[in-house]
């Protein structure tokens, strides 16, 4: 009785309380009113005029305006704390109420969690790295100013190409865009230092000087460059990274004038650049190294002399920050119609065949887009849509988990409607439980997507820029937090959605309840909903499954496994000429070659799978200029050293290059076929003239045999067209690249290739201390990363694909049964009437085989949209294979079969008897 | 009436008055100030409106609960009356007010002067 009359005075309380601060101004104003009114009614008896009367009570109460504002102000802020208090005390008791349900129905509620949980985990897993890697801004001030400068063409041979700038092209472009507030550009590259003695690799960007204006970097100490220090005649000048000045010279206040010798000279300090400057790299030029934008460890000035001479040579990532109004579009036509006067203004580079031959353009493109690339938004987008089915399909088996306890509780619920609760109330309830189990699921989902995010990384392609610095943000436990919440919501309000509130329920004693035929379709639906959602992933899956498998089954034309790659610089200042340079190789090569388990070696520039592609020369061939109208082919142009290619178990017909050529000075060269068919079509290749020089060069290599088919650009790209030249000069004495910057080709014997490093790195030590190792790896791994965004998406969307499938099956699971369950009466009446068990099991498989058949026709119809999405990321298969289809409807049917045989033999064993006695 | 209106209030003791009016049972604005009136012989000096945001103030502490309600003469006021809360107030100002009292007492009756 007492708990009654408590909870009586407070709803008293609630009813009374000036609940509007119009409600309250009236109730104070009537209050006061009452006083004063009262009281010249009292001072009329004792005879005084009414005027009199209201003047002294005036006088007595003192300013009637100023006390009726106290006092408003007073209940306004009583209504404040008890509306926040009545809100609070709501909530705690809705919350503790609700857990105790939940804690009462340990299934459905562990069930609902953990599926609940899944989904989220999964879908703020991808949400996080497309978030870190497509949707956040690029680490620089403004960056939505930037736009990357770049000069696309089409390679006679091997199609579409970004290039970068040239140096005649950047003067141009520079004194005469309209564009840009500041423009410049840079390229990278590797530079040796020497410490005490030792020499370590460093990485090295060469920029303008207006590139940290570009940029918006400034100076931690000293200065940056000016532009006098970009002149070709002034004194040897350099910035440091903050990270490389931290870590190599322990962040000394006094670094600024000090010297650092490098293998190119010493060099004098200027500066340190503010902390976490890196240089982003555009399409083409990014590599695995370089996601995150390329971490410059020493910043050279890029030299350039205004007066040329120029090249057409393109090497350069060009930037520019618009100016303020200026958008990319017109960026893009201005840097386009600079690049077709390129020919006018420096003709010893460029010429009108060229710029028509090449069909070269000049691009300014935001810097984003350049820095991603076209697949790598694409490919996550994928991966987000697909985890988002998942979820779906997940949400879909929780929500037939509360459908399936709203009936279990229509009894209640009808009861505190007849009691009077209002929808409100309601809502209050059903969501409070729904909203704890989501907050539950989606915190469980936050640390699973933690979880999940390191495997996620651990297999993730490294072509994917700004990888390396996903991990769990604040935005993405809001994201989880926020999924969590909609669907608890929505699940809170399912209930509230039935038109009426059936209070014949409580007159049927609440036995025998039939669903209505609503509530079945909702089932039904939400079931052939989940059906379509894992049919598409499932033929997403399988589509990548199939590239996947076409992509391992083409033949390279090369043998990757047990082969190790090694790459090292030869300090130019040390090793200057072929000759020094070739003498080390040679020696380096019998070395190797002697350590146990090796069997042979070879040495080349380009890496197979990884370095062709990335850029090429045009070639010429002796005695046949290019006629106006054929395209000059620029292909890729590898040295190879002896070894190289038995190493590689690429076939050559014809003589392979070896020690002895390379004694005699002579000029041999490898072509592939392709390139051959396309210089000589139908002619013997062998004894050809090749070259780089231009057509009329008095100088040619030599073809002296012929690598039938390779694909060293990539698995999914067409035969290569490259030239291996012998490392023997056109011109003695030149240094070489090739030899200074070689990768060795190691075979083993079977012993695993990786496990040869130190035994190497002693060797080279013993030989020279002053070079570095710079990259090891086996080319197994090489072969495998370039076709890691395959395997990566196969991964994921098999993960996906496989929930769906699981997910999907508890789902028809649970609707058959509980359509069995519905229909025990009638099943029992046919058994009575004689039905057979086949009959009784066949009649619930047809609902179940119905249900599938339907959301397999959405599927299908949806896949057909949404995997032609996925068609850039294919190979070898069309985004609509009818295989892949078939099988994934083959594989839900099943799937749907296995769901309802549990359910079937129930019906099967439904003992008439009991069945219709329990009616 | 007797007596004129010739003491300021002390501060701190108006709250203590009110809740000493309302503890006769619930009464309105109005009905509380006549009280005072009666009971202090008209002597205090109070500015009437006062007593409104007084009686609000205490109500939002939560020792007052308030009502609408009609007088005798069937005109609608609002009745206040002490809350259990109010009233464990009332004991602990008055057993601090007696003893404030009591000691200025003990200064005035102090000898010398």
């Amino acid at each position: 009785m007492a708990g009654r009359s408590r909870e009586w005075g407070r709803l008293r309380r609630i009813f009374r309380l000036p609940s509007s601060r119009a409600r309250i101004a009236a109730d104070v104003y009537e209050e006061i009113q009452f006083h004063i009114e009262e009281r010249i009614e009292q001072l009329l008896a004792t005879g005084m005029s009414r005027e009199q009367a209201r003047a002294e009570v005036l006088k007595r109460f003192g300013d009637v305006e100023s006390y009726q504002m106290m006092t408003r102000q007073i209940d306004e802020e009583t209504m404040r704390n008890r509306s926040r208090f009545e809100l609070l005390s709501t909530l705690a008791r809705e919350t503790r109420r609700s857990a105790r349900v939940l804690v009462r129905t340990p299934a459905f509620s562990l069930i609902a969690f953990i599926t609940l949980a899944l989904g989220v985990g999964a879908t703020t897993a991808v949400f996080t790295v497309l978030d870190a890697v497509v949707l956040r801004p690029l680490p620089y001030a403004n960056p939505e100013e930037l736009v990357s400068v770049l000069h696309p063409a089409t390679v006679p041979g091997s199609g579409e190409r970004k290039w970068g700038l040239s140096e005649g092209g950047y003067f141009f472009f520079a004194e005469n865009n309209t564009s840009f507030s500041s423009f410049g550009m840079y390229r990278t590259h590797g530079a040796i230092v020497e410490v005490d003695g030792s020499a370590e690799t460093a990485r090295a960007g060469r920029v303008t000087p207006t590139v940290f204006d570009v940029l918006g970097a400034r100076a931690r100490l000293g200065r940056l460059f000016t532009i006098d220090d970009a002149r070709p005649d002034s004194s040897r000048r350099i910035v440091l990274s903050h990270e490389y000045w931290t870590h190599r010279f322990g962040g000394d206040p006094a670094i600024v004038g000090k010297m650092l010798r490098t293998s190119g000279g010493s060099y004098e300090v200027v500066g340190v650049v503010e902390p976490g400057l890196t240089l982003p790299m555009p399409g083409p030029f990014a590599s695995a190294a370089n996601l995150a934008g390329f971490g410059v460890d020493i910043w050279f000035p890029l030299k350039l002399n205004p007066a040329g001479p120029f090249y057409n040579s393109h090497p350069h990532v060009g930037l520019g920050r618009l100016k303020p109004g200026v958008t990319v579009a017109d960026a893009n036509r201005d840097i386009a119609a600079l690049t077709r006067r390129l020919p006018e203004v420096v003709p010893n580079a460029y010429t009108n065949a060229f710029i028509k031959d090449y069909n070269f353009r000049g691009e300014a493109a935001p810097l984003r887009d350049a820095v991603l690339g076209p697949t790598v938004p694409k490919t996550l987008w994928a991966l987000f849509g697909s985890v988002l089915l998942v979820l779906m399909i997940a949400a879909a088996n929780v929500a037939n988990l509360f459908l399936v306890r709203m009936d279990a509780r229509r009894r209640e619920s009808a009861i505190r409607t007849a009691l009077g609760a209002d929808r409100a109330q309601m809502a209050t309830h059903y969501l409070s439980e729904s909203l704890i189990l989501a907050i539950a699921g989606g915190i469980a989902g936050v640390l699973i997507a933690n979880a999940g995010l390191r495997g996620l990384l651990a297999i993730a392609p490294t072509s994917i820029p700004r990888l390396a610095q996903v991990t769990l943000s604040w935005q993405s436990v809001v994201f989880a937090l926020g999924v969590a919440v909609l669907l608890g919501a929505i699940f809170g309000v399912m209930p509230l959605l039935r038109r009426r509130l059936d209070l014949a329920i409580l007159r049927e004693g609440g036995r025998g309840s039939t669903a209505s035929p609503r509530q079945r379709a909702v089932r039904g639906a939400l079931v052939v909903g989940q059906v379509a959602f894992a049919l598409m992933l499932l033929a997403a899956a399988g589509l990548m499954l199939r590239t996947f498998a076409n992509l391992r089954n083409v033949r390279p034309g090369f043998d990757v496994t047990n082969v190790l790659a090694f790459q090292f610089s030869l300090p130019i200042r040390e090793f200057d000429t072929r000759e020094k340079a070739l003498v080390f190789h040679r020696e380096l090569q019998n070395r190797v070659a002697a350590i146990p388990g090796v069997q042979s070696v070879g040495a080349t520039d380009w890496v197979p799978l990884a370095d062709y592609g990335t850029g090429c020369a045009v070639v010429f061939r002796e005695n046949r200029p290019y006629r106006s109208g054929e395209e000059p082919p620029c292909v890729s142009v590898p040295t190879a050293l002896p070894g190289f290619f038995e190493t590689m178990k690429m076939r050559v017909e014809g003589h392979i290059p070896d020690w002895s050529d390379v004694d005699a000075l002579t000029q041999p060269a490898v072509v592939t076929r392709a390139l051959a068919e396309r210089l000589w079509p139908g002619e013997d290749p062998i004894g050809k003239g090749i070259g780089s020089n231009g057509w009329d060069s008095k100088v040619w290599y030599r073809v002296v045999g012929v690598v039938p088919e390779i694909r060293a650009e990539a698995l999914d790209r067409p035969a290569t067209e490259a030239v291996f030249y012998a490392p023997t000069p056109l011109f003695p004495n030149r240094r070489s690249d090739a030899l200074n910057y070689p990768t060795f080709m190691v075979r083993t014997s079977g012993v695993n290739p990786e496990s040869l490093m130190p035994a190497i790195r002693r060797l080279l030590n013993e030989m020279n201390p002053r070079i570095p190792v710079t990259e090891a790896r086996s080319m197994q791994h090489v072969m495998e990363r370039s076709i890691a965004r395959t395997s990566f998406l196969m991964t994921l969307l098999g993960i996906a694909a496989t929930l769906a499938l699981v997910l999907s099956a508890v789902g028809l699971y649970g609707v058959i049964s509980y359509i069995v369950g519905q229909r025990t009466s009638e099943i029992g009446v046919r058994i009575a009437l004689g039905a057979r068990v086949a009959e009784v099991a066949r009649l619930v498989m047809l609902q179940s085989v119905k249900l599938t058949a339907v959301g397999i026709a959405i599927g299908i119809v949806g896949a057909y949209g949404a995997t032609k999405a996925l068609q850039s990321l294919l190979f070898g298969v069309t985004a609509t294979d009818p295989v892949v289809f078939a099988s994934a409807a083959v594989v839900l049917l099943v799937v749907a079969g296995a769901a309802s045989v549990a359910p079937a033999r129930r019906a099967a064993r439904i003992d008439p008897v009991e069945a219709l006695r329990s009616e | 009436m007797p007596g004129q209106p010739d003491l300021d209030l002390v501060r701190g003791t108006f709250d203590l008055i009110i809740l000493k009016a309302l503890s006769w049972g619930p009464m309105h604005g109005l009905d509380a100030l006549r009280w005072i009136e009666t009971t202090t012989e008209n002597r205090l000096q109070i500015e009437e409106g006062a007593l409104y945001p007084a009686l609000h103030r205490l109500e939002k502490r939560g020792w007052l609960d308030s009502t609408w309600g009609y007088t005798e003469n069937n005109r609608r006021a609002k009745y206040y009356r002490l809350t259990a809360a109010g009233r464990r107030q009332l004991t602990a100002e008055l057993s601090k007010w007696a003893r404030y009292t009591e000691a200025v007492g003990m200064v005035i009756a102090a000898q010398g002067a």
